[in-house]
This record gives C-alpha cells, structure tokens and sequence, in this order.
C-alpha cells in the first residue's frame, strides 16, 4: 500500500470515520458487525483497500481530551487485512493483530 | 428488463401477471444506455466537444485519480432509470404487503442475491426485514441511495463469513486492549 494511500484512510478514519459512501467504506452488518473493545459493545465499520484488503474498525463518539484540545472521539482500529499481493511481491504477514488506537 | 424478469418469478395469479406485462414492456421501450463508456479527466478536457457529443448516445464515466468518478448521462435516460426502477420498487412493494407471498418471494429474493446464503439464517431474515423495509422507504421518498447502501453493507458482510480467511481474522482473539495511538503516515 503505498504511503499516500495511507494517508488518504488515515485522513477518512480521522475526518469522516462514519461516512458510509455506499461502495468502500461502510458499516458492516449482522454477526460481522459486532465487536467488542475494553468491555463496550460497537458496530464494526469497513473502509475497502486495494488488492482486496480491507481496515476494520470502530467508532467510540466519547468526547476525549481537555479543555480547548477537546477531541470528539477516536476510532478504534480493529483488524487490518492486507489483501492478496502480486506474486512479484513479497508477502506481507497475514492480518496484523489487535493494531488498536 | 432483467428487473422485471427477476419479479416476474414471484408472480403467480392473474392479477399479477398484467401487472408484469405492463413492466416489462415499459422497460423495454424506453430508450436506456446498454453500458458506460469510461474516459479519463484528461481526455475529457482536451476533448471536451466530442466527448459531449457521445454522451448522447451512451453514458460516459469520466475516472479520475484524486477523487470519485464521475457520470455524465442525459437526463432523459436517468429520468427513464429511475422512473423504471420507481415503478419496479412500487410493484414488488405492493406484493410484499402479502405475508403469504413474503413467505414466496423469499426463496427467490435469495435465488437472486447469490450472497444471501453466505448469511446466518438470523441474519438473512433481518437482512430481509430491512430490504423490504428500506424498499418501502425508498418508494415512498423517490429515492434509492438507502437500498444501495443497504445492498453494499449486507453484500460486503456475506463476503466475510464466506472467506475464511476473513472469517478467521473476524473470529481471532484479539489479546488485551491496548490502545496505540497512531500519526499519520508520512510521505
């Protein structure tokens, strides 16, 4: 994934974690839209990468941080899925752990 | 015209069948693009005339590299689209008031949507609860965003459970909770 596609989720993630734009990035529905993280029930969202991959991930809407820094909430990554690389490609560990933050 | 084919499978009185006569034959006579054609941004600009002149006859899908594709048609073929899928979404609406032909409809609904069966038997009938639901919604409003992103989010969640490597990582213990803040990534 190359680093301005980085970028671009990060600024979705950090900007518009719950825009759901009808095609790759969205809520997920049913039994793949539960998780659960530190104890509190959420709605698993979706952003869809290339090659397949994919970034799971969490909305908490609790206002964090103090006084003028106040920062209106966080996202929670869950599961990241690199997708399948080219076979010209090394690849990549198979779905990181628990990246969360 | 495939819409009113997939309806018609519903359909078993009388009644109904005129009213997929009267469907199929309006999709049919309407004068609706058969597919898109795709052009870069670029082109468009240095061609601006001509690409304008094509869209006349066939939908144009401009590509572009910092943001969404665009989509140039004529109103008169997106008038024709969405009167038709208006007039699609009001008959299948009208025939999902009956809870016996629920029951029918849904073997077929299932028949069409391949992804259904990759679902939980819970989460088909919840799936099919917020279909009808949202198809309901959609009528009554003229629009039908909703039932597209209903379709994307259900579709893409059915793709999981049915990947097992996917499934896999959705089922993976994910240790203790540890928040890591993350910066943005550097260029």
């Amino acid at each position: 994934m190359y680093a301005g596609a980085c970028q671009e989720v990060y600024d979705k993630l950090s900007s518009t974690p719950d825009y759901d734009d009808g095609d790759r990035q969205h809520p997920l529905m049913g039994e793949a839209s539960r998780g659960v993280f530190e104890g509190i029930n959420y709605v698993r969202w979706q952003i869809d990468l290339t090659s397949g991959g994919r970034i799971w991930y969490f909305i908490d809407p609790t206002p964090t941080g103090k006084g003028q820094k106040l920062r209106s909430g966080r996202v929670i990554v869950d599961q990241i899925y690199p997708g399948h690389p080219k076979s010209t490609e090394k690849k990549p560990g198979r779905g990181r752990g628990p990246g969360r933050g | 015209m495939s819409l009113g084919l997939t309806i018609g499978s519903l359909f078993t009185g009388t009644e109904s069948f005129k009213c997929l006569t009267y469907m199929t034959i309006y999709v049919t006579i309407m004068p609706m693009s058969t597919h898109t054609k795709s052009v870069s941004l670029s082109h468009f600009l240095r061609n601006s005339g001509e690409v304008l002149e094509e869209v006349k006859h066939v939908d144009i899908r401009l590509a572009r590299r910092d943001g969404p594709d665009i989509f140039f048609g004529t109103d008169q073929r997106e008038r024709a689209v969405r009167d038709s899928l208006g007039y699609l979404a009001r008959a299948l609406s009208a025939v999902l008031r009956d809870p016996e032909l629920v029951v029918r409809a849904t073997p077929a609904i299932s028949g069409e949507l391949t992804w259904l069966g990759w679902l939980s038997e819970e989460d088909q009938a919840e799936f099919l609860s917020l279909f009808l639901a949202t198809i309901r919604a959609c009528e009554d409003t003229g629009g039908y965003e909703p039932l597209l992103r209903l379709l994307n989010r259900w579709r893409a969640s059915a793709q999981i459970m049915h990947d097992p490597e996917l499934a896999s990582l959705l089922a993976a213990d994910r240790g203790e909770d540890s928040p890591i803040s993350l910066s943005r990534p550097k260029s």
